[in-house]
């Protein structure tokens, strides 16, 4: 499974310290969130989309990452447009309702949609530029609990061996006409997520055995990252700074 | 000379299952040795009570002259560690260089000396080039070897692997047996391994032991285990391919070999000298 | 290969894309203003950070349960992935799998496990978001969970059988689920309506899936219980440890968060108005026009109700279509360890 994991690993903003790129992206997307117009989150979007072309991400992947948050972009704005506001713009008739659309629910949409899509790729640049295991020594950096980061780090290896396992699974009992009708295919969902969790646990075993005569305690040691060099660091504080600027008016 | 010695060890399972009935077995310095028995022979078991994962045995068993049941863990894994037959059930960091640091790292050591022991490990398993890559885009064969490098890593004197071939193809299977023997001839490294691939053992192994029913029925070098198709069988094994053929020739068709070659290379020669000496005659 | 993988993520991301269901368990990146995510944030935390305390200690006594409730976070990452198909609405959708991880590991450390599905959702899958990680926690982590586990506990108390009490501990986690995700939702998106009406809306809108899927996924936790207890009954005794007196706190936590949402969520929100909201009240009143709250109008409840169910039914159909390529079409997906052995094969590798 490919769960859409792309790194452009040549490019420029790969070469940042992941610390940097994750406080940068954290500051970015809470001014995002906390804007209340248009125009920041539209420049946010559009600067996070030219990096993300610059990074060569394959089209398929990008469509694919952007093909939900577009869906709920655009409910959202249909919801809006036509349910909520009072100034109307204009109205027609289908299937025998009366649809109307206002201008406060139309603003009031794009806003939404606007927000939406800078968050998101401000979030795909973050995850295009920096590999999993380094986001995750940032993570514990911003102090995030040690122990949590553990689990995502267990949770994101093993989430590959399970799914294969589940694959297996699934396709043993379609070869025995599970999934036939209805009724089977729901205890044949119910039987492969308990298998999952069966495995779960016995894999958890044998792995705190297996870590066990590696010396393991109770918890995971920590890599020590790289001292932040200074051109990083004025680089980051420049971008957060024009953000902040651009922000403010 | 002895690294590890059992002495008449017994071990019942919870569930009431006798899984090692009283082996008593010895790995020397620096040999290539094994368990040979079939699936559910109790191969695991006692590669797990070797390794002092399972302490409720009976019997004895000693590393380096010291009872391990009184030896911490730390004094064990700091000397040994096993390779289990599924390497997802060991491989736990994101990518190869984090997993195979890891061993290094509860060691205490500082960070210059951990990155220079993963690399020294992975080079030895020939993964050099994967240190970066992450763990879920491994074939199985090199997540097997990416397994052996976190024990090497620690500076393992003693590896004991189970079934290390078991689900790799025939070349595979070949690429790494050799790969244990060169860590063996050129490392130094003591290898103790459980497996029921007949047709491997007699070209790496030195010396193996064969278990049935959880106890040792046979044991010695590969020629003087692999003697008769009749006693392996009793034990659902078999003598090698290539040593049934020439063991048929000998005894069924009374064609005059010396004695039962185990490998393609002994078979070959023996051939040949047969045939010369026909042709002289 | 790598076609039924590819088409694999087809089929997991559009069961993911469809709107209606996507917006109704995971609340999508950047949906929340500021004021509301870190709302969210705030209630999440005092649970997440329990069930971390609880975590810390139980993996002190016993080294493998680390691994186990990371295992679990991976577990419950691919349940909630399966595209199910919902029969009334046509629709695929997708379990939670919270409940059940509340009855097996407790109910706060199961927000710790949602929590790390969630995360690596919102990394990779886009589903669900950094910044709404709060609102998700709440309504997929804190409700599910703990209405799972209180549920499924509070029915064996009174000797419901396993089956049963599993069943609807997996239907009220579901439900409590949604419940909590239209509050978030129409708090969210709410911009200058009324708090009420938008929620009863959102809720509404939901029914026609949320309903059966509750059910689904009520079916599906007993299945996965029953399983447990008919192969291991060992593992359910070894992980029910925690007292009735933990129980008790639990309930009284729950109460007082209930109640703290129906008194002060909505208090809040109104708090919370919005610039551009102030604006167009403003001018909205120089135009001679107050704001009034839009009462439940059934021609308006039901417009939104027919849309979300047309992109609904669309969605499920991409869905379905895409699942049926992977599995029927293209052949078995193969187990990528047995057919791949020798050191040589390095094409796997990809990224760089």
């Amino acid at each position: 499974m490919y769960l859409l994991e792309y790194y452009a690993s040549d490019h420029r903003l790969s070469r940042i310290d992941a610390r940097l790129k994750l406080l940068v992206a954290l500051i970015v997307l809470v001014m995002v969130l906390s804007y209340r117009g248009v125009g920041f989150q539209l420049l946010v979007a559009s600067l996070s989309l030219t990096l993300i072309r610059s990074m060569k991400v394959p089209w398929r992947l990008f469509l694919l990452r952007f093909s939900e948050p577009l869906l709920i972009v655009l409910v959202v704005l249909l919801v809006k447009v036509f349910f909520s506001g009072h100034d109307p713009l204009f109205s027609f008739h289908v299937l025998g309702f009366q649809l109307t659309a206002y201008r406060e629910g139309l603003e009031g949409g794009i806003v939404i949609g606007s927000r939406i899509m800078a968050a998101i790729s401000l979030m795909a640049v973050l995850v295009y530029a920096t590999p999993f295991p380094e986001l995750m020594a940032a993570l514990s950096w911003l102090k995030v609990p040690w122990g949590f980061i553990e689990i995502l780090l267990y949770a994101y290896r093993y989430i590959f061996v399970l799914f294969e396992e589940a694959m297996v699974i699934y396709q043993a009992q379609k070869n025995r006409l599970g999934y036939a009708n209805f009724r089977n295919r729901f205890s044949s969902f119910g039987v492969l997520a308990g298998s999952l969790i069966l495995k779960a646990f016995e894999q958890s075993q044998t792995l705190s055995t297996a870590m066990v005569q590696r010396g393991y305690g109770g918890n995971m040691p920590l890599f020590q990252s790289r001292p932040l060099r200074f051109s990083e660091i004025f680089l980051s504080c420049l971008v957060v700074t024009a953000m902040g600027i651009l922000w403010r008016i | 000379m002895n690294r590890i010695a059992l002495k008449n060890v017994r071990h019942r399972y919870a569930d009431g299952t006798e899984a090692v009935t009283g082996v008593t077995l010895a790995v020397r310095r620096g040999e290539f040795a094994g368990v040979l028995g079939y699936n559910g022979s109790g191969k695991t078991t006692l590669l797990k009570i070797m390794d002092g994962i399972i302490k409720d045995f009976q019997g004895s068993v000693h590393l380096d002259g010291a009872d391990i049941r009184r030896l911490s863990s730390r004094e064990i894994y700091g000397k040994m560690g096993i390779v289990f037959q599924n390497p997802n059930d060991q491989l736990f960091a994101p990518t190869v260089f984090e997993d195979v640091a890891f061993g290094p790292i509860n060691m205490g050591f500082g960070e210059d000396e951990v990155v220079k022991r993963v690399n020294r490990a992975l080079e030895a398993v020939e993964m050099a080039v994967y240190a970066k890559k992450s763990i879920h885009n491994l074939s199985f064969g090199q997540k097997k070897r990416v397994c052996i490098a976190g024990l090497l890593s620690m500076g393992h004197e003693i590896l004991l692997l189970d079934e290390p071939t078991a689900g790799l193809d025939p070349l595979g299977e070949y690429q790494m047996m050799d790969l244990l023997m060169k860590l063996n001839r050129e490392k130094k490294v003591t290898i103790f391994m459980a497996t029921h691939s007949v047709d491997l053992i007699p070209v790496f192994l030195d010396r193996l032991y064969v278990l049935s029913d959880g106890k040792v029925v046979s044991s010695g070098t590969p020629e003087a285990v692999f003697t008769a198709p009749e006693e392996m069988s009793q034990v659902r094994l078999r003598l090698p391919q290539i040593a049934e053929l020439i063991y048929r020739l000998k005894h069924e068709d009374e064609l005059a070999f010396g004695r039962i070659p185990l490998t393609i290379g002994e078979a070959r020669r023996e051939i040949m000298e047969l045939f010369q000496r026909g042709n002289r005659q | 290969m790598v076609k039924v993988k590819s088409g694999f993520v087809v089929a997991l991301i559009s069961g993911l894309s469809i709107p209606q269901d996507a917006a109704a368990m995971h609340i999508a990146e950047g949906l929340l203003p500021f004021n509301w995510a870190a709302l969210w944030f705030a209630v999440a935390l005092p649970f997440f950070a329990w069930g971390l305390y609880l975590l810390n200690g139980r993996s002190r006594e016993d080294l493998s349960f680390k691994p186990l409730v990371g295992l679990m976070a991976a577990v419950v990452f691919i349940i909630s992935c399966m595209p199910i198909p919902v029969p009334f609405a046509g629709t695929c959708s997708h379990p939670c799998g919270t409940g059940i991880s509340g009855i097996l590991v407790g109910p706060a450390i199961s927000v710790v496990i949602t929590a790390a599905a969630l995360v690596i959702q919102a990394l990779f899958l886009v589903h669900g978001g950094l910044s709404t990680l709060g609102a998700d926690i709440v309504s997929m982590g804190v409700m599910g969970s703990f209405t799972g586990f209180l549920t499924f506990r509070a029915l064996r108390s009174v000797k419901v059988n396993m089956a049963a009490a599993a069943f609807m501990a997996g239907l009220f986690a579901d439900w409590a689920t949604y419940f909590m995700t239209s509050v978030e939702l129409a708090a969210g998106i709410r911009g200058e309506a009324a708090f009420l009406p938008l929620f009863w809306k959102v809720l509404i809108a939901f029914i026609p899936t949320q309903l059966p899927l509750g059910i689904l996924e009520g079916a599906m936790t007993a299945g996965m219980v029953m399983l447990l207890y008919k192969k291991r009954p060992d593992l359910l005794i070894k992980m029910r440890v925690i007292k009735a007196r933990e129980v008790a706190v639990i309930g009284a936590v729950l109460i007082a968060l209930t109640i703290f949402l129906s008194g002060v969520g909505p208090a809040e929100a109104a708090k919370w108005t919005g610039v551009d909201e102030a604006v167009i009240e403003k001018i909205a009143k120089e135009q001679g026009r107050e704001t009034k709250d839009t009462l439940i109008n059934m021609e308006q409840g039901d417009l939104p109700l027919f849309i979300f169910l047309v992109a609904g039914a669309m969605g499920g159909f991409a869905a379905g279509y895409y699942w049926r390529v992977l599995i029927v079409e293209k052949g078995p997906p193969r187990c990528r360890g047995r057919r791949e052995t020798g050191p040589e094969t390095s094409g796997k590798i990809k990224g760089s």
